[in-house]
């Protein structure tokens, strides 16, 4: 187990998660899904009350959809359709790779946003499943295991990565048009358009929340530092000065613009959350005006 | 307009620039620190340093307010100043020119060398005037060289005796003005020096011994000598001497002495040798290592008895008690004459001459009044009141006499001097008086053929001291030869009209002085001022420490703006530790908490 992890207040963080998911939730309602039948309005015909369109009848459709007043007046069979009433699948995966635990703020935000999304997820009556990716290795999360914090021990059984490795989302099965929401700080140099081309297959619908500390975006060194990677504990000696620090901000901030340029293209909601202020007010300050979340 | 430095030791302050840059060259102790993001950093100019114990030096407003803190704190510590004036600096050496200085002749070259010239060297021109201390002493050198000042006192030789400096001073002082800088060169540490004197001695206590004095009778037919030796030191010492004559020395004998103890030695002239000297061991005073000795004797005076003969035996007394007067005999032509006078049968007195009154008949009455002499050497301090004479008739007055003594209105002795006429005339009856039982009378009389022998221009055998003035008789006619002094190494010559001015050698030895063909003096000069062979209080000091600080805020103003400096020190400082705080507190902040 990560040593940042046996500091972190679990149950404490599941509980927050539970009652802030009662005041955002997933943006389901913005999109058509697929699944078993549910609440939410599905891609295909349904046996809502929401109608949809007319068509002929054809051989095979159910006769009970037979808009029999239409066959008074033209003579011609003609079926009624209704919206489908479906019950969304989100899926959650889970970076968790070392960088996300180095900085206990940033940890215990990783963690509510994990909590958070998946009771999000079950209170809107969504299929939610998560699993958590370190590099190339990933173990799918059963639902007992997220609430009795076991999953912590599924974390911990996963074997070390390289440094800055990107989790390998294409080994992970997903289902058709679900919602794919990942949690990640999207620390790895890889390009980000191959990640969420791999989130969008299968219809699916990229949610990008990416937790970050101050300590990345604005780390305010000036000095002498022994850097200790946080993934591989590979030291490395740096004399920052003014020069570099703003060299460092610039390729920080470039690096995450690529990101939201990405998900920009594919209609994607991408958003960084902040570790050092208040849950509510780090999903305001993004997340919620990107539509990566909304307000119940 | 010159710069200088009355501190030159704050420019030691110049080492807090090397020591600064060193400060902000080294590196600071890493901070460890885990980091999400070191492929960013890693990215990053590749080139920057890592792992150095020294890095480039960082370009920040601390370093630049800590380096100009130092260079204005270093122009402060320096005490710049500016030359107030163009003017030479003047430095006047008073050197101590008595004899005990012979023995610190190198020590005082060095001294003056070594220290006189540090005095003004931040200075400009220095105008170095160098006086003997003696009275009328002369000015060795004046020039702006130390180099030729140096070579002046290399040739000069201090052999006065003791004297006080304090002429010489008040004349050092006027040479070099108020605001120039009066040294006193000498061997020992006066109580007070006048006149704002600096001074440098380069004494130190000697263990002398040396002559101190001596005395030759040659009352009997072989002279003898005696000399005193005294050891001046605190320790016992010993040396040789030996007795040199003609081109013999006898062999050295060996004188103990004790701590402050004076042993005379004994001994009589060798057979038909007429000089001798005594040279003990050589020690760092040397002057008085050696004593030359001639049996004196004075120049010849030629006596004639024309008197009476009641005066007789009053003449034939006088006769016998001078040293080296004989009576002239044949055709020799005598320097004085014994004459007397009656005033009964008045005759010519002879051109030099001591005149009696003599009158045959013994007069009945005594001179009646106060006896009263003249303010003249001749009876300078004889006691006349014991006289008793009788009243007789008086030597015709002269215009020229002067009476040298009177009772009442009758003056007892008249000196006649006019032309080549020099009596001395006793104007009452001399046999008929007491007056061969006063010394006074002997005196006077002895007084007065002492003149007429001075006067002789003859040889005179004497021993002198050194630069001992010696008043010699000399022809001083329009034809007279010059004066010449020898002393065997060294020959001075000297115009007859300035034989006043003659003087014994400086330096122990024999000297015979001529006028043509015609020899004046043979003598000795003998060094005969033990208070200079006593180096008991001879010592080291200088109070010419000072003086380079002194001359210097004497000729040159300060900064007029160092309280600017001052205030922008401080300036520079507080700058230097704002910016340094402000950086140490962006440093040691914690990450993450820095912009909370």
């Amino acid at each position: 187990m990560h040593p940042t992890l046996e500091t972190l207040d679990l149950p404490g963080i599941a509980t927050r998660a539970r009652a802030h998911a009662g005041l955002f939730t997933l943006p389901l309602k913005e999109q058509n899904w697929k699944g078993s039948t549910g609440d939410f309005a599905g891609s295909g015909v349904g046996a809502s009350l929401d109608f949809q369109d007319h068509r002929l009848y054809a051989p095979g459709d159910d006769p009970r959809h037979i808009n029999w007043q239409a066959y008074a007046r033209t003579g011609e069979y003609t079926l009624k359709l209704y919206r489908e009433e479906v019950r969304p699948i989100v899926e959650i995966l889970f970076d968790t790779s070392d960088s996300m635990f180095s900085d206990p703020e940033k940890a215990e935000r990783a963690l509510e946003l994990f909590y958070f999304l998946y009771a999000a997820g079950e209170q809107a009556g969504a299929a939610t499943s998560a699993c958590v990716i370190r590099g190339d290795h990933w173990k799918p999360l059963e639902i007992a295991s997220v609430f009795s914090h076991h999953w912590v021990d599924i974390v911990s059984d996963l074997p070390p990565t390289e440094p800055s490795a990107r989790p390998n989302l294409t080994a992970i099965p997903s289902k058709s048009r679900s919602l794919r929401i990942l949690l990640s700080d999207l620390l790895f140099p890889d390009s980000p358009e191959q990640t969420l081309q791999i989130l969008k297959r299968n219809g699916g619908r990229p949610i990008i929340l990416c937790p970050f500390t101050q300590t990345e975006s604005d780390p305010g060194w000036l000095g002498n530092y022994d850097f200790i990677d946080s993934e591989s504990g590979r030291r490395h000696e740096r004399r920052v000065d003014t020069p570099l620090l703003n060299r460092y901000l610039e390729t920080y901030r470039r690096h995450f613009e690529r990101w939201k340029s990405a998900a920009l293209r594919i209609h994607s909601p991408f958003a960084r959350v902040p570790s050092a202020t208040k849950f509510e007010a780090a999903l305001k300050l993004e997340a919620i005006p990107a539509g990566a979340l909304s307000l119940l | 307009m010159p710069i200088l430095f009355a501190n030159p030791a704050g420019f030691w302050a110049l080492l807090g620039i090397p020591v600064i840059l060193l400060i902000h060259l080294l590196q600071r102790e890493s901070k460890r620190l885990p980091i999400s993001t070191l492929f960013l950093l890693e990215n990053i100019d590749r080139e920057s340093i890592q792992g150095r114990k020294i890095e480039r030096l960082r370009n920040s407003i601390p370093l630049w307010l800590q380096l100009l803190a130092v260079l204005v704190l270093t122009w402060l510590l320096t005490e710049p100043r500016w030359s107030a004036s163009r003017t030479a600096t003047r430095v006047v050496l008073v050197v101590d020119s008595s004899a005990s200085m012979s023995a610190f002749h190198d020590r005082l070259i060095e001294e003056i060398e070594s220290k006189v010239p540090p005095l003004t060297e931040t200075l400009g021109t220095t105008e170095y005037t160098c006086i003997e201390s003696h009275e009328s002493g002369n000015q060795l050198y004046r020039g702006t060289s130390v180099s030729e000042l140096i070579e002046q006192l290399r040739d000069w030789t201090p052999a006065r005796s003791a004297h006080s400096p304090e002429t010489a001073l008040r004349t050092g002082r006027s040479l070099a003005g108020s605001e120039g800088t009066l040294i006193f060169v000498s061997d020992h540490v006066p109580e007070t020096l006048p006149f704002a004197a600096s001074l440098l001695s380069v004494g130190e206590p000697i263990e002398n011994v040396g002559f101190t004095g001596f005395q030759i009778d040659n009352s009997e037919e072989v002279a003898s000598w005696e000399v005193s030796i005294k050891n001046y030191s605190d320790t016992p010492q010993t040396r040789r001497w030996v007795l040199a004559s003609g081109g013999t020395r006898t062999e050295p004998r060996e004188i103990s002495l004790n701590a402050g103890e004076t042993r005379s030695l004994k001994g009589k002239f060798p057979q038909s040798r007429d000089r001798i000297s005594l040279v003990l061991e050589d020690d760092e005073f040397s002057r008085d290592d050696q004593l030359f000795l001639v049996v004196p004797e004075p120049k010849p005076l030629l006596l004639a008895q024309a008197a009476s003969p009641d005066t007789d035996a009053l003449v034939r007394s006088l006769v016998d008690s001078l040293e080296n007067a004989p009576l002239a005999t044949g055709d020799q032509t005598p320097d004085l004459a014994f004459a007397s006078y009656n005033p009964l049968d008045p005759q010519p007195f002879p051109a030099v001459s001591i005149v009696f009154l003599n009158q045959k008949a013994v007069p009945q009455q005594f001179l009646k009044g106060s006896i009263v002499s003249a303010n003249h050497p001749l009876v300078s301090g004889l006691d006349w009141q014991g006289l008793i004479a009788r009243v007789t008739p008086a030597i015709p007055p002269k215009e020229e006499d002067v009476a040298l003594l009177w009772q009442g209105d009758r003056p007892l002795v008249l000196l006649r001097e006019k032309g080549g006429q020099r009596q001395l005339l006793f104007n009452f009856d001399v046999p008929h008086s007491n007056a061969e039982r006063l010394p006074a009378f002997i005196v006077l009389i002895h007084r007065f053929i002492h003149r007429v022998r001075n006067d002789k221009v003859a040889l005179e055998v004497r021993n002198t001291e050194l630069s001992e003035p010696l008043s010699l008789a000399v022809d001083r006619g329009a034809e007279a030869s010059d004066l010449i002094l020898s002393t065997g190494e060294e020959t001075q010559t000297l115009a007859p009209k300035r034989a006043s001015s003659l003087r014994s050698p400086r330096a122990p030895g024999f000297f015979e002085v001529r006028q043509g063909d015609q020899p004046l003096l043979r003598g000795t000069a003998n060094f005969a001022d033990t208070r200079e062979a006593d180096f008991s209080e001879a010592t080291s000091n200088s109070t010419l420490d000072k003086l380079p600080k002194k001359i210097t805020e004497q000729h040159t103003v300060s900064d007029p703006w160092w309280q600017i400096w001052v205030i922008a020190l401080l300036a520079l400082a507080l700058g230097a530790w704002f910016f340094l705080s402000k950086t140490n507190r962006r440093e040691t902040s914690p990450q993450g908490t820095q912009h909370a």
